[in-house]
């Protein structure tokens, strides 16, 4: 996908709108943005029961951020 | 995904989190469901915070590996995590070295309803999803940082011999991509996952489809998504490309573009009419746990690999 042109027809009611855009810029557009993805940089775990076991080998506490849909991962 | 940047984004936030917690993150939808020992544990430490235990226990929690709990909040904003962090890490000093160790023991069996791994050998395609706006004669993300404006993750998993299949239809010339892989990629991952959890598409709402693969991976397709009575929908065109080494995916690419319309029961607030929405699909190594977690279509197992029953 680099550096193509691409035309798409794209209707909206009866009214025909020609978008022209570069496809490598679009991709750039819909990717997570540096300031998105700096919740990156904390190292999330996903298993309960190894944060467990990392919590007591380390003797820290465990902070659980819990999501209906995962919250790294559903929306 | 409005934590992710307000408060997860926080510099404060992240040097606490990394210096003096655990931290884990996890889907209630399958932690307060799971019959085993994290399920146990879970509710353990969920019972002693404020929700109801016939409800959703989503939230922030802070506890002991003993199952302590010692702060909860479900607030957003850095402000009052960051205090509702603090405070818990002050009890957590408060407690006697008794109260801090545990031998914690081998997980044992895992429920599997409710614990979902990739399978061996499969392959994992990350899954980009953002509202665009026309500016300036082309496609950008919107203005402002409100909720919807974020790109959006989730994950699309393939099966080794799945996999194989497809290399296999592109080593006989290419042709329509297999039903099971069109129907999971439209079922459970053309969706506007931007505000909060869509809900999968049926079968029937799939008016329109085609997606074909040809003798070099090129993919090209077009699709029209509409539930029986037009207020939710999804319409485009799919483009990317495919590579397969020895039945491995080396690459996995599309860009998915069109128009979506309407909002769901978690997905609320939807702009009005049929506006741009722009999906980038990307191959994964899968190294970090973040880029484990199984897709959100994935609840019931054998609809995500079979989508065609």
């Amino acid at each position: 996908m680099k550096f193509l042109t691409k035309t798409i027809l794209a209707g909206i009611g009866s009214m025909v709108i020609q978008l022209v855009y570069s496809d490598e810029a679009v991709v750039k557009e819909i990717l997570p943005s540096e300031v998105e993805s700096a919740w990156q940089r904390i190292a999330w775990k996903t298993d309960l029961w190894e944060a467990r076991e990392e919590a007591a080998r380390t003797g820290k506490p465990i902070y659980l951020w819990e999501m209906d849909g995962h919250p790294l991962g559903c929306v | 995904m409005a934590d992710r940047l307000l408060v997860f984004a926080n510099d404060e936030v992240q040097k606490l989190l990394k210096e003096e917690f655990v931290a884990v993150a996890a889907d209630d939808w399958y932690q307060r469901r799971r019959k085993d020992k994290v399920g146990e544990f879970f509710w353990k430490v969920a019972s002693q915070g404020p929700r109801d235990p016939n409800a959703t226990q989503q939230g922030h929690y802070v506890f002991t590996a003993k199952g302590k709990l010692l702060g909860f909040n479900n607030n957003r904003g850095p402000e009052k995590r960051l205090a509702m962090m603090k405070g818990a890490l002050k009890k957590w000093e408060e407690l006697s070295e008794i109260e801090k160790k545990v031998e914690v023991p081998k997980l044992g069996k895992s429920d599997q309803r409710y614990h979902h791994e990739l399978p061996e050998g499969g392959q994992i395609v990350k899954v980009f999803t953002r509202c665009l706006e026309e500016r300036e004669g082309r496609l950008q993300k919107l203005a402002g940082d409100k909720v919807g404006n974020q790109s959006a993750v989730d994950h699309l998993w393939f099966q080794k011999a799945e996999v194989e299949e497809l290399g296999k239809l592109i080593t006989d010339g290419g042709g329509e991509i297999p039903e099971w892989l069109s129907l999971r990629i439209a079922k459970f991952h053309l969706r506007d996952n931007t505000r909060g959890e869509p809900r999968d598409w049926k079968k029937e709402e799939i008016k329109e489809w085609s997606l074909k693969v040809d003798g070099k991976g090129k993919l090209s397709g077009k699709f029209l998504i509409d539930s029986a009575d037009g207020k939710l929908g999804y319409q485009g065109e799919i483009q990317g490309a495919l590579a397969i080494g020895t039945s491995h995916l080396t690459r996995f690419s599309l860009l998915v573009t069109g128009k979506h319309w309407g909002s769901g029961t978690y997905t609320g607030g939807a702009r009005s009419g049929k506006t741009p929405l722009g999906q980038v699909f990307q191959l994964s190594d899968g190294k970090e746990a973040r880029d484990r977690i199984p897709p959100q279509g994935i609840r019931w197992a054998p609809g995500y690999w079979s989508p065609e029953k």
